[in-house]
């Protein structure tokens, strides 16, 4: 699974990033504890050294180790936090001058004795030298080309020098080459597989959290992601629902080959949910034909209902907000229906599958019901999605009666003032007998819009 | 008693300060004139340690009142007054610009100052002594962000009901904040997102990360504004707009309340209605005076 193909190129980069980030962090730390190390090191091997030269003592052998080792060390690990510089600049620093760094310690009386013919002092300083060595490839773990770079600069300053002092005696010789080689290629093999582990850990949680965005959207993603679910707890916004439903599905799906009729939804499904996307709507559920669908109330705002002096300031913005927002909405079921005509002329499907929906406005609560050990849900409640549900109902019944073939969309009656539609909408009078919407009696008037299938619009166009 | 309380608490600070800070002069005898020297030189030191650390303790007094949430502007409110400990203090050592502009330069003592008036965040920001910053336990500033001299981060905001609003400010790492720009309780400002000269972000409002917000553009309240989004110079955003991301607003547009601008085609179609609307106004105003004009010159 090549999980890097799978996720934008900018998502990559900021990957990319975070483990760079890692790697600087990672370094500068090794750094501080080897400037702590080597400063003192100098108290502990004064006795070592000093039996091969009497005149050291453990000012003679800590000072330098201060002045060379630890404060570049330090100085070193100081500059790796410049965030001004670009993390290739200070990863190539670390890899390259920690090394030189590191000769310097040996320069400090052990490769001078050395020369003078104390080869055998190195065996003491031999397992701190390849421990060193090893802890930085495998705690900093950087990215390979910068191992190399790490190996290549330890190589030259560090190995070379020492085998031409140690050339003399042979076992010491292969000792430090066997040595040098078996653990080098152990960590670096180490530290590739770490990097890789780290590189591999935050792809897939790139690529958990876009499966995830594809699923829950990007709001609810976003607050699992942050673990600020609580956040849409108990959110109330004025937000718009629109209920949109298959009229006819049951005797579609009875007249239908099985086959055909799930290829069909499928690509329903695909069409509704990509149209929704591209609006900005957001599908809070789907069950079998039928869609409930939120506009501006998934989307990021601000609580601003303590402060009663902007509660003017704010009726305007909702209003202005909602006359937006139905605008979109209904552009939307526009393309939706038109989209969906095309979808069954493909399939050659008969006049009788329509869609029918309902476009109702209002404050919405958000909430995270159901048990946190089984299954939870992001539920909304609110009055806006009971008279969306049921005036999505009652387009069955103004269905059969004004457009028996083709979809139509009805808008709650609080969205007529905001929209001025009167122009585009028509008026269906609900009479003395007639049916009413179901719980809304007091609904004397609603306001659709009608859509006639393609081969109609055709044949009409044709005449 | 209510007026009292800032005489009370100015008293403790100065006096304890001066106190703390001759004590060297005043109880050790010198015996050499380099002695006295030294023990000159340690008086401002002692001084300004000695000022931070009594009026940041005092203050310490009143952190249970730097809360988010809408208070009465009461003096025996029980979060007002504990604000109002809390306030004199910060406001002893923010006004003592000597002081607070040694405390803010020297990165131990900064990190002091801030520990000792609640901050919990890292230090490593850049802050001027005329950036005007209180109630730092609600204050989020993130490493390496760049609060400009005489901007205001206003973490909270008197209404004229009567009630004193309090919210956090955040401003995340890179962020940066112009000279002369004001932000309002409940801001927050994403990494390297950039607010510009004399900008102002109302209450509650979101810059997300990378958005640049150019000289002196007014972002209303509750508005949020996209990753990546840029907003051109002297334009306004309306209340509770949200503006999606890597969008580019023209300098001087008008972006009224409550609208969702979610894609660039959105945003030229608005804007060049914007401009359309203001071209008609234009012209119906010049068709009048052209009536004037013509029945002056008959008349």
């Amino acid at each position: 699974m090549n999980l890097k193909h799978k996720l934008r190129e900018q998502d990559v980069h900021k990957i990319n990033n975070g483990i760079n980030q890692g790697i600087v962090d990672r370094a500068s730390d090794a750094l501080w504890v080897m400037a702590l190390l080597f400063s003192v090191y100098g108290l502990m091997s004064t006795g070592i050294i000093s039996k091969y030269d009497s005149s050291v003592t453990m000012w003679s052998n800590t000072w330098p180790r201060i002045l060379f080792n630890g404060i570049p060390f330090a100085v070193l690990a100081w500059l790796l936090k410049r965030q001004s510089w670009s993390y290739a600049l200070r990863i190539s620093l670390w890899a390259g001058v920690q090394p030189i760094i590191f000769v310097f310690a040996c320069c400090i009386y052990v490769w001078p004795l050395m020369m003078e013919g104390h080869t055998e002092l190195y065996k003491y300083f031999h397992a701190a030298n390849m421990f060193v060595i090893t802890f930085g490839f495998i705690f900093v773990a950087p990215s390979p080309h910068f191992m190399l770079v790490h190996v290549a600069s330890y190589t030259i300053f560090f190995l070379v020098p020492l085998l031409f002092i140690v050339q003399g005696d042979r076992n010491l010789y292969l000792m430090i080459v066997n040595d040098y080689l078996c653990m080098t290629i152990g960590a670096c093999f180490a530290g590739r597989l770490t990097y890789r582990l780290r590189r591999k850990v935050s792809l897939m949680d790139a690529q958990i959290k876009s499966d995830l965005t594809s699923i829950v959207g990007v709001t609810v993603a976003s607050a699992i992601y942050n673990d600020s679910l609580e956040r849409l707890n108990d959110k109330k916004a004025f937000g718009l629902i629109l209920s949109m439903d298959l009229r006819g599905y049951t005797r579609f799906l009875h007249s239908i080959p099985k086959e055909i009729s799930s290829s069909f939804m499928r690509e329903y499904h695909f069409m509704v949910s990509t149209t929704v996307g591209k609006f900005n709507g957001f599908i809070h559920k789907t069950a079998g034909d039928s869609h409930l669908v939120s506009f501006g109330l998934m989307d990021e705002s601000a609580d601003l209902s303590d402060i009663s002096e902007l509660q003017g300031e704010v009726a305007e913005a909702e209003s202005r907000k909602v006359q937006f927002l139905a605008s979109k909405a209904t552009l939307m079921f526009e393309e939706i229906v038109d989209k969906f005509e095309k979808l069954k002329m493909h399939y050659d499907i008969s006049e009788y599958l329509k869609m029918g929906a309902a476009l109702a406005a209002g404050p919405i609560e958000i909430r995270i019901q159901g048990n946190k050990n089984y299954r939870q849900e992001v539920d909304i409640e609110g009055d806006a999605i009971v008279r969306s549900m049921r005036l999505e109902s009652y387009t069955k019944l103004l269905i059969n009666r004004i457009n028996p073939v083709g979809s139509l969309l009805i808008l709650s009656p609080e969205l007529i003032e905001d929209l001025q539609v009167e122009v585009s909408f028509h008026v269906w009078n609900i009479r003395e007998g007639d049916q009413f919407v179901r719980d809304y009696p007091q609904f004397k008037q609603v306001y659709y819009k009608a859509w006639l299938p393609m081969q109609i619009q055709s044949k009409k166009l044709v005449s | 008693m209510y007026n009292s309380l800032p005489i009370f608490l100015n008293l403790v600070i100065w006096s304890g300060s001066f106190l703390i800070a001759l004590t060297p002069v005043l109880v050790f005898q010198p015996n050499s004139l380099l002695q006295s020297y030294f023990y000159f030189a340690v008086v401002p030191v002692l001084f300004i340690l000695s000022f931070i650390g009594l009026a940041g303790g005092l203050s310490r007094l009143g952190r249970r009142g730097i809360i988010r949430g809408t208070f009465p502007r009461q003096p025996f409110h029980p979060i007002y007054l504990l604000r109002r400990i809390y306030g004199v203090c910060w406001t002893q050592v923010y006004y003592f610009k000597p002081l607070y502009s040694v405390a803010l330069s020297i990165p131990l003592l900064k990190k002091l100052l801030f520990r000792v008036f609640g901050y919990k965040y890292s230090t490593n920001f850049v802050v001027y002594p005329d950036t005007w910053i209180r109630d730092l336990p609600v204050l989020k500033i993130g490493e390496g962000a760049y609060l400009s001299n005489r901007a205001t981060i206003g973490t909270n905001i008197c209404l004229s009901d009567g009630n004193i609003l309090v919210d956090s400010v955040e401003v995340e790492e890179k962020g940066l904040i112009g000279h002369l720009a004001v932000l309002a309780p409940g801001a927050k400002i994403g990494k390297k997102a950039e607010v510009g000269v004399s900008a102002t972000i109302a209450i509650r409002t979101t810059l997300k990360e990378n958005s640049k917000i150019h000289p002196c553009c007014m972002i209303n309240h509750g508005a949020v504004v996209g990753e990546g989004t840029k907003i051109g110079t002297m334009s306004y955003v309306g209340v509770k707009t949200i503006l999606g991301p890597h969008l580019n607003i023209p300098a001087g547009a008008n972006i009224p309340a409550g609208m969702v601008l979610m894609k660039q085609e959105e945003v030229n179609q608005y804007y060049s209605s914007e401009t359309q609307s203001i071209k008609e106004h234009i012209a119906a105003i010049s068709e009048k005076f052209r009536g004037v004009a013509d029945y002056e010159f008959k008349a």
